[in-house]
């Protein structure tokens, strides 16, 4: 799983395709503690391991959400249907190290992935544009995995009483700086600072005892390593969320505070004006709103309200689902043959093949097709299937 | 009420930028700094923006000294700056450089309206400030804009004031800028009711989210508080941009109708006029924040 967003996504997933007619698997290089909504499994990037596995457990699409395995879908092609599941990747310019690989990686997609998967799908219009493919189509994310605590109301009000709260959630180390904005995080501290205001800030995120040194140096006090359960403690304990990113392909936490009552401030980059209800057109427009909002903690519950009520009516992962669940649907009529890859595996292609029709894999298909598609739905398939 | 989407196309698209020339933006840092002088007097300066028009120019000088003589009345300064955009016709020269109480001009100005007006705002040290079209015949209702700015100071929570402007025929020009909510452009904004009949009550006023630049009232310290109009935008949206700037804050804007007010702004912008990135900015920025409105 390369980063939390995309393991919440297939966690997600796993628990509610089942509802549209579609069992999920999950396939990754290696599994950490946070993730158990679903037996995963370990499978490395290679299209043979890749095969035998959708082989053994009757697979009918294969759904891929990242690199390496974006990588391997060409080879998969014409065995099973594939989607790739885009979430894109930063701007490579933010990268100095790295950045003419990150590109690489980027080109290799747009001109051997997307062009030979049966569907790309992005989880935003924005990645639409940054991936450079135009037909790609759009599942948002959802935002109730999060729990609903409603708006902040009595003790949550948020008064005059104590310092404003504002913090962000980011990857504290260098690697990825530029792009997540630290920089920026600190300029705009440093503004508010200058102006007098009463103002608590906090960062949280993984990172090194060293790495939140540096932001104890200036003020700000750092949470690092903290349990997701202590994340949405801490988004729904904050009066503002800013999110400094300079790309985003959607930005979960940015979503998570808002779902969870807090106003999310968003710049104008990435995915942001998709996912950030305030959206900030520079550092100065981020300063304005939350120095107003300091002073004038009646607008700050507005503005929390108008972020709560916005980004629960629109990110919901049983939409996400269903929309997945109908993209998987539509590349069904694709047949799938399970071949391997290579010279040795034409004989297995062909047992294979033959000993599938007879096993119970067939009957547990049927279930799921039925489920799916409905009586009428599931006995055209079969008509279809055999006048084939 | 029918709605005209003909000039909703698929230009339109929100990310007509790349990433990294929008992040350019952001930590770019190219807001406009308002003066940092407190504009805390009670008082009201008027802007206008011109180019040549001489009888344009005749009018809103005649109707700032009716203005000026309500304003003076109630114990309230007002002020007129007029930014000049390059006249040359002698006219409209010799009007502006006649000697009128209260009445500055900028001269030299290259236009834009962003910029313009943000320019002239340095010069405000009143704490409210009207930016007013040169063709808003204001000589045939100076009352309208006193009537606007006890209508602003009323309520501490409201932060602009816009009015009810009407074509020459007596049908609606501007009533209050609402905002589309169909799919495929949510929160696109339009002129509700333009070029109907409407039927005046002055002295009504009534929320929206935003009105016309044509003749946009606002708190002096607000509109420096949000950084003015966005420079982004280069030809529409700013007025729009502003208002909801001032809304996402918490605040309030009205639209007061002061009686028959004249725009001789044209019925409808002509086609090829329109400004496409203007338009994908907006929408970029605005388009999920409106949907709460």
């Amino acid at each position: 799983m390369r980063g939390f967003g995309v393991s919440i996504v297939a966690e997600e997933l796993a628990k509610r395709m089942s509802q549209f007619g579609w069992d999920l698997y999950v396939g990754t290089i290696r599994v950490d503690g946070n993730f158990s909504a679903t037996p995963t499994f370990l499978i490395n990037p290679d299209a043979q391991e890749i095969l035998k596995f959708c082989r053994e457990w009757n697979i009918e699409v294969v759904l891929a959400q990242t690199t390496p395995y974006f990588e391997v879908l060409p080879h998969l092609v014409g065995h099973i249907p594939v989607i790739v599941y885009e979430h894109g990747d930063p701007t490579p310019a933010f990268f100095a190290g790295d950045g003419a690989e990150r590109e690489r990686i980027r080109q290799y997609k747009i001109q051997n992935v997307y062009p030979v998967a049966n569907k790309v799908l992005t989880i935003s219009h924005f990645l639409v544009q940054d991936i450079e493919w135009p037909d790609a189509e759009v599942v948002f994310n959802g935002c109730n995995h999060v729990p609903d605590f409603g708006l902040k109301s009595g003790q949550g009000t948020i008064t005059n009483s104590r310092p404003l709260r504002v913090g962000t959630l980011m990857r504290l180390g260098a690697g990825e700086a530029q792009y997540k904005g630290n920089a920026l995080f600190r300029e705009l501290v440093a503004k508010l600072r200058k102006n007098n205001n009463d103002i608590e800030f906090c960062v949280m995120g993984r990172g090194t005892e060293s790495d939140g040194d540096e932001w104890r140096e200036i003020g700000v006090t750092p949470i690092l390593n903290a349990p997701d359960e202590a994340k949405v403690e801490y988004l729904r304990g904050l009066d503002i969320f800013i999110s400094p990113s300079m790309w985003e392909g959607f930005n979960l936490p940015i979503v998570e505070a808002q779902a969870l009552g807090t106003v999310g401030i968003g710049f104008d980059a990435g995915a942001h004006p998709e996912t950030a209800l305030h959206l900030a057109s520079s550092l100065d427009d981020a300063v304005s709103m939350i120095e107003h909002w300091n002073v004038n903690r009646q607008h700050l519950n507005l503005a929390c309200k108008r972020a709560y009520t916005y980004i629960r009516s629109q990110f919901d992962w049983n939409f996400t689902a269903q929309a997945i669940a109908q993209q998987c649907a539509s590349v069904t009529s694709i047949s799938v043959t399970y071949g391997t890859v290579g010279a040795e595996a034409k004989e297995q292609e062909a047992n294979t093949h033959n000993a599938r029709k007879a096993d119970e894999g067939l009957i547990k298909k049927l279930v799921r097709i039925w489920r799916r598609e409905g009586v009428i739905g599931t006995l055209k398939l079969v008509q279809k299937r055999v006048m084939h | 009420m029918k709605l005209n989407f003909s000039l909703l196309d698929s230009r339109i698209g929100i990310y007509g930028t790349t990433n990294s020339q929008r992040s350019a933006v952001v930590t770019g840092n190219t807001f406009t700094a308002p003066t940092t002088e407190l504009k805390n007097a009670a008082g009201i300066t008027i802007i206008i923006l011109n180019l040549n028009k001489p009888n344009l120019v005749r009018g809103f000088i005649d109707g700032f000294q009716k203005v000026r003589a309500t304003f003076l009345d109630a114990g309230v300064p007002c002020e007129l700056i007029i930014g000049d955009t390059g006249s040359t016709v002698p006219e409209t020269v010799k009007l502006l450089s006649n000697s009128v109480g209260g009445m500055t001009v900028e001269y030299g100005m290259k236009y834009q309206f962003s910029r313009c007006n943000n320019d002239l705002f340095q010069k405000v040290r009143t704490n409210t400030v009207l930016f007013l079209n040169n063709d808003v015949l204001i000589n045939d209702n100076p009352e309208s804009i006193k009537m606007a700015y006890d209508l602003l100071h009323s309520n501490e929570n409201t932060a602009a004031v816009s009015a009810v402007l009407h074509f020459e025929n007596g049908t609606l020009q501007h009533g209050g800028i609402d905002f589309l909510h169909i799919p495929s452009h949510e929160g696109f904004c339009y002129h509700p009711g333009a070029q109907q009949p409407w039927e005046s009550q002055p002295g009504r006023s009534f929320p929206m989210a935003a009105g016309t630049g044509a003749f946009l009232m606002v708190r002096s310290e607000l509109f420096a508080q949000v950084g003015g109009f966005d420079e982004a935008y280069q030809a529409e949206c700013q007025d729009v941009d502003l208002c909801l700037k001032l809304k996402r804050l918490g605040y309030d804007i009205q639209i007061g109708d002061f009686g028959r007010l004249v725009h001789l702004e044209n019925a409808t912008r002509l086609t090829g006029e329109e400004n496409w990135e203007d338009r994908s900015l907006y929408m970029r920025r605005w388009s999920g924040f409106v949907s709460t409105l």
